[in-house]
């Protein structure tokens, strides 16, 4: 096996099939974990577990010329690591005791964690290690190696789509390891196989490994503190029954039977009835709602004492519009309360066909009874495409946690809580129409005077009408209501809303000419010293105030109203809160932290000093080897550029076209392979380009920039003014826009690469983990960004990354 | 031939008997659901005036300094003024409530996991929770959610008739185990779902509903009495800060209130001035 291996396709086809199942495995992980543990967490694995990629470049700049010599065996050896690697890692993970909820009050478990962490790097490590190693040997062929690369990962994100509705989500990271057997098996046909024992030997081990996998299976541990391990524990103690279950991408969907579950969608304690018999709905392993178990509305009598009713006591509606129900039972009130017409609007397909067929007799049929209408859609996309007005919006989704898109959009973007959506709802009112939301109450307030903010805002931006007139706000003990009216409250509506919340034992919290030293509260909540009204009540009348802007930056949490640009409705962190976090609470402070944004940073600051350090260890280790070449620096500025601006732009436009595709999980998928395949397009097509590396860096840089600036300026109304067409249309259009910028960021790495070989090349591995690493610590920079600016100007900064790559390639020499 | 059949047929029908005995027992000593807990210990007298109400509660020495220290700093030192409260935390050992694994962090001020996705709960939570019900002697308290069992132990410090539900089996008769180990013998435990009460003893002077989500379960309402209290911690064990308490007038009305045990000013002082 020594001597220099001339270039056979068949490494481009190993590359394509490891490629594949890098990111498959990626996205099985992240759907494994948002099950059996939680989706911040899984974010923070999946992304620490990248760090593999890019420490991949580092263990190749410091071993890859003692590796080349056996260049066949040990890249061998690499494929198999990464073989075994997959289920003895996932399952050693599994079965460490970390407590999830107890990290942040003990040591051990935080020890626990990094071990976890560790755990799932290792596979990453040599898959990214095989993948460098391959194109750091052969980079002279590094286009169509790297074509390869882009176009494994765009089908890795398809492949993972598909393998998600085989298997229970805990299961799914076994299912790439045929994906790597394919690519020791096409690696070893770079030779011949005859008379090779050793690779034989190899190829057989791994089968008979992949066959095993297989059949055990992973172990299947939920994490002890969600609903889906307390139903389990139940079902072992013959207290409950799993009646269905349904994988997918858009979250797994678990149907549980069991006496003790009572759910009572926040009704007052008033109520003279008990919920009906009920099947529990969880999704990703947390409650997403109950189906009750009738035929007939008079059985549903205990939503009548609910903050959901009210809305129906008011306006009487007649067509109804319920986005985003999950179980049925908001059908049930509606029907209960007279309307003629109900429109369900769901995105999980999966949901809707359980309930209509499987569940049908178990209460499911509720979605097929009279005057019912499902609809398989985005609730954002249907609001833009309806032309049909309605009595009454009722935003379910806001109801119950991770219902429909919960699955791969754990730690994401709700584009039907912003501003503009809700403008959009308001137009699709009849005249004394109303949109109403129900949430639960915290302490304090948050998520209400969220809503509320958002509410307010869509009126003063969208309208002439005087906010002040339009919002009421009303609740007990357990949520708030908030409705927004068409018309103007007037004082036959006003007064009917004091008479029913009184009679659902509900406080008022607002309408229009409410008096602050009036209010005497039925259900006490905590308010401002000495006054008698909350601090709901205080918050809602001082968004209304003309120094908003001083409540707003006072608060505790974040709760302006999200926007179109920074759709991020769940994000209420600030920064400005912790010291009184700290002075409150003392070294307790993180039990009122936003836990979401601070994994964000948490993820970030970790990737960002592992990065550091890993880039810096080759050079301080072999500084004699690469003291020789000039090249450190402009690799450096260069491959971090181009890593962070891809992730940047590639980010923002995932975001942005899925909001006008609609089905976040299938439109997130294809989006991403679209401009996967299309950068390898791209990357394939220079091999046949006869222009100097140079030239091409120069071109790409330019052209990536100005077609940036240009969607900048015209995508968004362009889609807008495709929203009424259909889905392909829509997609064709998507993609339309995406292959000019795709093509030429697979441009970049090859020329960067080209550029290394020129001068000995003993950079190129170096570039491959800058690259690698800039690419992994963007990723949650990217999400930061767009939480604190906006998307704008999350892509502004991608097109400077890519404006400064263009500029460091031109001066490199 | 005859006297031999007929033998035989006595035969057959003695062990039909015993056959049918043995069934019964297992029957009703293995498949039924137990009601355990009912210990023969004599109860004191329900109807007693509380200052005249007396019953054993067992004292142990064991990390006793450890305990003095937490009720030096997590309870007292955080505003807890009860005395009969105070003395509770300071005789019920959380150490043998907690796992093996534990035991060097049972006498911080923190919750602690259990297993089974629960929670020991904070000392100082459990001590506010106990002060604001202003349990008396005599008080008949209802626990749904017995855990670990180091509340209803605190709760039998400060009256003799504490009834406890858990629906983990486990938990359930690991908590019974150790109170019968530890001398808590006024303590009654079941295994039951907790939403529906335990209508035999009703009604409650006060009742605490753990992991409920701040949901009041109906059949509780009905079983407290009328003047009497119910406090429901409201989210994650480990982030609980907000506790609701129920009470029930006179005339069978429900009022809530939210309390935060460690106060937090949502605004700042600039800001609050503005609005």
């Amino acid at each position: 096996m020594n001597g220099r291996l001339s270039y056979s396709r068949w490494s481009a086809v190993s590359i394509f099939f490891l490629s594949v199942a890098v990111i498959a495995l990626q996205l099985l992980i992240m759907r494994a974990l948002a099950v059996t543990h939680y989706h911040h967490f899984s974010y923070l694995v999946i992304s620490t577990a990248l760090l593999g990629f890019g420490a991949s470049g580092t263990f190749l700049a410091l071993f890859f010329d003692r590796l080349k010599d056996r260049f066949y065996l040990w890249n061998l050896v690499f494929l198999t690591l990464f073989l075994v690697a997959v289920p003895a890692c996932f399952i050693s993970a599994q079965l460490l005791p970390l407590d999830t909820q107890y990290v942040l009050y003990s040591r051990s478990q935080l020890m626990l964690l990094i071990s976890y962490n560790l755990l799932m790097f290792i596979p990453f490590f040599f898959g990214g290690t095989s993948i460098g190693f391959v194109i750091t040997y052969h980079r002279r062929e590094v286009p169509e190696l790297y074509a390869a690369n882009l176009l494994g990962s765009g089908a890795g994100g398809v492949t993972a789509l598909g393998l998600i509705y085989l298997l229970p989500a805990s299961q799914l990271p076994v299912l790439v390891m045929p994906l790597i057997f394919l690519a020791i098996l096409t690696f070893t046909l770079i030779q011949k196989l005859k008379g090779q024992a050793a690779p034989l030997a190899l190829i057989s081990v791994s089968f008979f490994i992949v066959i095993a996998a297989l059949f055990a299976g992973l172990p299947d541990r939920v994490d002890p503190y969600k609903e889906l391990a307390r139903f389990q524990q139940l079902e072992a103690q013959q207290d409950a029954e799993q009646v269905e279950q349904r994988f997918g991408p858009r979250g797994q969907i678990d149907v549980f039977s069991s006496p003790s579950f009572h759910y009572t969608l926040f009704a007052g304690p008033h109520a003279t009835v008990m919920p009906p018999p009920q099947l529990a709905l969880l999704t990703d392993g947390d409650t997403a709602g109950a189906i009750f178990r009738i035929d007939d509305p008079e059985r549903a009598e205990i939503m009548d004492f609910t903050p959901q009713s009210l809305p129906y006591r008011l306006a009487e509606p007649q067509h109804v519009l319920i986005l985003g129900e999950a179980s049925g039972v908001n059908v049930w009130l509606a029907k209960r309360m007279g309307a003629e017409k109900i429109t369900v609007v769901q995105t999980n397909p999966q949901l809707i066909r359980l309930m209509e067929s499987d569940l049908r007799e178990e209460g499911g049929a509720v979605f097929q009874s009279e005057g019912v209408e499902v609809i398989r859609e985005d609730p954002r996309i249907y609001l833009e495409q309806s032309d049909r007005q309605y009595d009454l919006i009722h935003l379910a989704i806001g109801e119950s946690m991770a219902t429909g898109t919960g699955g791969l959009q754990g730690l994401s973007e709700d584009f039907l809580l912003t501003t503009e959506s809700i403008a959009a709802a308001r137009q699709r009112l009849s005249e004394n129409g109303l949109i109403s939301v129900t949430r639960g109450i915290q302490s304090p307030p948050r998520d209400n005077l969220k809503m509320a903010a958002m509410f307010l805002d869509a009126l003063s931006r969208f309208s002439d009408d005087d906010p002040a007139s339009h919002l009421l706000v009303s609740r007990n003990y357990l949520a708030a209501n908030i409705m927004l009216s068409k018309a103007p409250v007037d004082e036959d509506l006003s007064s009917r809303f004091r008479d029913e919340a009184r009679q659902l034992q509900m406080d008022v919290e607002y309408y229009p000419g409410i008096q602050s030293d009036l209010i005497e509260q039925m259900n006490i909540i905590e308010g401002p010293d000495g006054q008698p009204y909350s601090w709901i009540h205080h918050g809602v009348r001082a968004m209304l105030s003309d120094d908003s802007e001083s409540f707003f930056a006072g608060w505790a949490y974040n709760v302006r109203p999200p926007t179109d640009n920074s759709p991020y409705f769940h994000d209420y962190f600030l920064w400005s809160s912790i010291d009184r976090f700290l002075e409150s609470y003392g070294d307790r402070w993180f039990q009122r932290v936003e836990l979401g944004y601070m994994i964000l940073v948490i993820t970030f600051v970790q990737l960002a000093v592992a990065a550091f350090l890993l880039i810096l260890l080759p050079l301080a280790f072999r500084w004699r080897h690469f003291a020789q070449s000039n090249d450190k620096l402009p690799t450096l500025l260069y491959f971090s550029l181009i890593g962070t601006g891809f992730m940047f732009i590639e980010m923002t436009l995932l975001q942005t076209f899925t909001r006008y595709l609609g089905d976040p999980i299938i439109s997130a998928a294809a989006i991403l392979s679209s401009i996967l395949v299309f950068s390898g397009l791209g990357s394939y097509s220079q091999k046949r380009i006869p222009l100097s590396a140079g030239s091409r860096i120069a071109i790409a840089s330019c052209s990536i920039s100005l077609l940036m600036i240009l969607y900048l300026l015209i995508a968004e109304p362009l889609l807008g003014s495709l929203s009424q067409f259909g889905g392909v249309t829509r997609f064709v259009t998507a993609c339309l826009l995406l292959f000019p910028v795709s093509f030429f960021f697979g441009w970049m790495f090859p020329a960067g690469i080209q550029k290394l070989e020129k001068t000995g090349g003993k950079l190129v591995p170096w570039a491959w983990g800058v690259d690698g690493f800039a690419s992994v610590t963007a990723a949650p920079l990217a999400v930061m960004l767009a939480m604190t600016f906006g998307f704008s100007h999350v892509i502004l900064l991608g097109i400077l990354c890519y404006a400064g790559a263009g500029i460091t390639g031109w001066l490199w020499r | 031939m005859r006297k031999q059949r007929q033998l035989m047929k006595q035969t057959e029908s003695i062990m039909m008997k015993q056959l049918i005995v043995i069934l019964t027992f297992f029957l009703t000593s293995v498949m039924a659901p137990p009601v355990f807990g009912e210990l023969p210990v004599e109860r004191p007298n329900i109807t007693a005036p509380p200052d005249t109400v007396e019953w054993e509660r067992p004292r142990f020495d064991e990390r006793a300094d450890e305990r003095e220290t937490l009720v030096a700093s997590g309870i007292i030192g955080e505003g807890i003024t009860d005395e009969a409260v105070i003395d509770a935390m300071r005789h019920v050992p959380r150490h043998k409530f907690v796992p093996s694994g534990q035991q060097r962090q049972a006498y911080l001020n923190n919750p602690l996991p259990i297993g089974y996705g629960q929670t020991i709960s904070q000392p100082y939570i459990v001590a506010y929770m106990a002060e604001m019900l202003e349990i008396e002697p005599g008080d008949k308290v209802l626990e749904i959610g017995t855990g670990s069992g180091y509340h209803a132990a605190v709760l039998s410090e400060l009256t003799p008739h504490v009834f406890s539900i858990e629906i983990v089996e486990p938990l359930g008769r690991q908590a019974t185990e150790l109170y019968e180990e530890l001398g808590y013998h006024t303590i009654q435990t079941k295994l039951a779902d907790g939403y529906h009460g335990w209508e035999e003893h009703a009604p409650f002077d006060k009742i605490i509903v753990t992991a409920a989500s701040g949901h009041i379960p109906p059949p509780l309402i009905d079983q407290l009495k009328p003047g009497g209290t119910m406090a429901i911690p409201v989210g994650s064990p480990y982030q609980t800060q907000t506790l609701m308490k129920v009470t029930k007038t006179e005339d069978g009305d429900i009022r809530t209130e939210r309390l935060l045990p460690v106060q937090f000013v949502p605004m700042t002082g600039e800001a609050e001035e503005q609005n």
